[in-house]
């Protein structure tokens, strides 16, 4: 379908996040294991428009806007978080981790940068005092993280989940340094295997989480026992080939700004639009030509970006040197991410 | 009037169903067919508007909206094509329609004899036609000195601690279905019968009405073929309970583990982190 074209210019390494602008619909951020950030108009020019290309040292795990659509935060193998000015390409070193950062998050409400990473710590950074930093010791590695206007969760290691106020965050981003920080609620994924994303509802009501065994849990923040009552995991992401069921990890999560239904990406190639409160597939999409790795929403909720590229696999020694490697832009017409109506 | 449905439709039942080309879903009726397909398959994604056929759909996208339809929402692999012109049942290439036909037949079939092995019921249609209907029992004919002769036997045997099972033919089939002739020799008798053998107290919620299985120590004696009932018993008991407790999600979990392949599965490292480990990338990354 024409509504759906794929950006001419892609990474030659896989992809690690897609990230659109909250501002301008068309503003792409792509992170790429190949050491670079991208930055395209989506729609300049049929198959969108490379504006620039930001080298970095190390492959980039996530990337992230900023205050404004110039200014972006990424992060990755090298262990430092930085700040690009995506007019000048200049890039500024935040904080250095002491092992590969996996995600990056800007909260614009509360001015706030805040990094996970793999050596078990998150790192905060108040933007008006961008020198320094607080430094939260976590129980595991961190595998994903999300923000909501006012929480922050984080997805670690041993299926532990931590939620912290982001209120509380830019309080102890003010002391500059190690602190001790009690997560508002300390959880157990309600799955049984590694979580592999998580997402925040846009309405700061709760979170969808994935796991590698093909299945999304949404849960509730209110800890009042009827709306924890509330959560139900469902599996997906899933292929019968010759009667052997063969499940595919959910790679990636996003929430739609305007409706409130997320998507869901899969190592089937595949990406779905649910509708978390009425318990329903809205649609899900023609298989893509590799694993699904990274989503988006635009901020208007127009658009819908997806990330395809192989990923890493058991039994595979080597990423597939020659699988697709692509970004698609899906333009949604005004009712494909609606959920049901009441 | 539409026809009553049974519970459990036979297999000319089902194969007269109407079912969906592209999404394999079979449907009480025609028309239902019809709508769900215009709702699923036919319904166009910038308007709403619901056409009746693929090709529909189609001239709809370029006319009117200037796009044009590259494969149909929702289908299956391999049915995506817009080749194929397809209302309801209409249109469905014959050899999609066998494809299907066999599948709905073998899924019957297997249906039946797990349900048979649940129930412990004959399969449908084993008992009418006659070809099979060696295991009726024969009428036993025997005076009254035989029965007391047997009944001795049976006395001496319990002192000892032996059950003499009779030989089975149909080992999913119940032993002795209620209605049906006492045993002769008197080999397993229903429960709430005086005086029972001893019980291996394993199963403390055991189901009134059904026979006893032999204690640990008869085997040794028994002859072969109770080892096959005592097999057929235990499953029984095992369903009956299986219907109130742990038995079937004990038995979905063993069919998971025989059928599941994940493609990634740690529990500790992350595929990011196994990635940045592989000679590609781990030059890069700091240590």
């Amino acid at each position: 379908m024409s509504s759906q074209f794929e950006l001419a210019q892609n990474p030659t390494d896989p992809i690690s996040a897609v990230k659109f602008s909250p501002n301008t619909p068309t503003r792409l951020l792509v992170s790429s294991w190949d050491k670079n950030v991208y930055l395209y108009d989506t729609h300049a020019e049929p198959g969108g428009k490379l504006l620039q290309k930001y080298e970095h040292r190390a492959p980039v795990l996530d990337v992230c806007f900023g205050r404004d659509d110039n200014e972006a935060f990424s992060c990755g193998l090298d262990w430092d978080v930085r700040r690009i000015d995506l007019t000048t390409g200049e890039q500024t070193v935040l904080s250095t981790h002491t092992a590969g950062v996996r995600n990056v998050v800007f909260s614009i409400p509360h001015n706030l940068v805040v990094s996970s990473s793999w050596d078990s710590t998150l790192h905060v950074h108040d933007l008006s005092n961008s020198t320094k930093h607080s430094t939260i010791k976590l129980p595991s590695k961190a595998f994903s993280m999300s923000a909501s206007p006012t929480k922050l969760v984080v997805a670690m290691a041993s299926r532990a989940v931590n939620i912290y106020e982001l209120e509380t965050l830019a309080t102890a981003a003010q002391k500059a340094s190690e602190v001790d920080v009690k997560p508002w609620q300390q959880r157990e994924s309600s799955m049984k295997y590694m979580t592999r994303a998580v997402a925040c509802m846009p309405n700061d009501a709760g979170y969808a989480s994935s796991s590698i065994e093909g299945r999304v849990a949404v849960e509730w923040f209110d800890p009042s026992e009827e709306s924890q009552s509330r959560k139900y995991a469902f599996k997906c992401h899933r292929q019968n080939i010759d009667g052997q069921d063969v499940v595919y990890p959910v790679h990636a999560l996003t929430f739609h700004p305007v409706h409130g239904t997320f998507a869901s990406g899969g190592g089937d190639g595949v990406a779905a639009l649910w509708d978390g409160v009425h318990k329903r597939r809205i649609r899900q999409y023609q298989r893509f030509p590799s694993s699904v790795q990274a989503l988006a929403f635009s901020g208007d909720g127009k658009y819908f970006a997806i990330g395809v590229s192989p990923g890493y696999e058991d039994g595979i020694d080597d990423v597939p040197e020659d699988g697709a490697i692509k970004v698609f832009i899906r333009e949604l017409s005004s009712t494909e991410a609606l959920g049901k109506k009441k | 009037m539409t026809k009553k449905r049974k519970r459990y439709p036979d297999l000319q039942q089902k194969l007269e169903r109407p079912w969906c080309y592209y999404c394999e879903r079979d449907f009480d009726d025609l028309k239902i067919l019809i709508s769900h397909q215009k709702a699923k398959h036919f319904k166009c994604d910038r308007c709403g508007r619901r056409l009746n056929t693929a090709g529909g759909l189609q001239v709809h996208m370029t006319q009117v909206h200037k796009e044009n339809l590259q494969f149909v929402e929702n289908s299956v692999a391999g049915r995506q094509g817009l080749e194929v012109e397809i209302f309801g049942m209409e249109g469905v290439p014959p050899e999609v329609l066998d494809e299907h036909n066999q599948l709905v037949t073998h899924q019957h079939f297997e249906e039946e004899a797990q349900r048979a092995k649940i129930t412990g019921n004959p399969v449908r249609g084993l008992l009418t036609n006659g070809a099979s209907g060696s295991h009726k029992r024969e009428r036993v004919k025997e005076e009254l000195e035989e029965i007391m002769v047997h009944v001795d036997q049976w006395r001496e045997d319990r002192m000892n601690g032996v059950i003499i099972a009779p030989p089975v033919q149909h080992i999913v089939a119940p032993p002795f279905a209620a209605g049906q002739p006492f045993p002769p020799n008197g080999a397993a008798f229903p429960a709430h019968f005086g005086g029972q053998p001893p019980m291996n107290g394993a199963r403390p919620g055991s189901v009134p009405a059904l026979p006893q299985r032999p204690s640990y120590g008869a085997p040794a004696q028994a002859p072969p073929g109770a080892t096959a009932i005592s097999a057929s018993v235990d499953e029984l008991i095992s369903h009956v309970q299986g219907a109130t407790t742990e038995a079937p999600t004990e038995k979905k979990s063993k069919k998971d583990k025989h059928n599941v392949r994940m493609v990634f599965n740690d529990d500790r490292i992350s595929p990011e982190e196994k990635m940045a480990a592989l000679p590609k990338y781990v030059e890069f990354s700091r240590s």
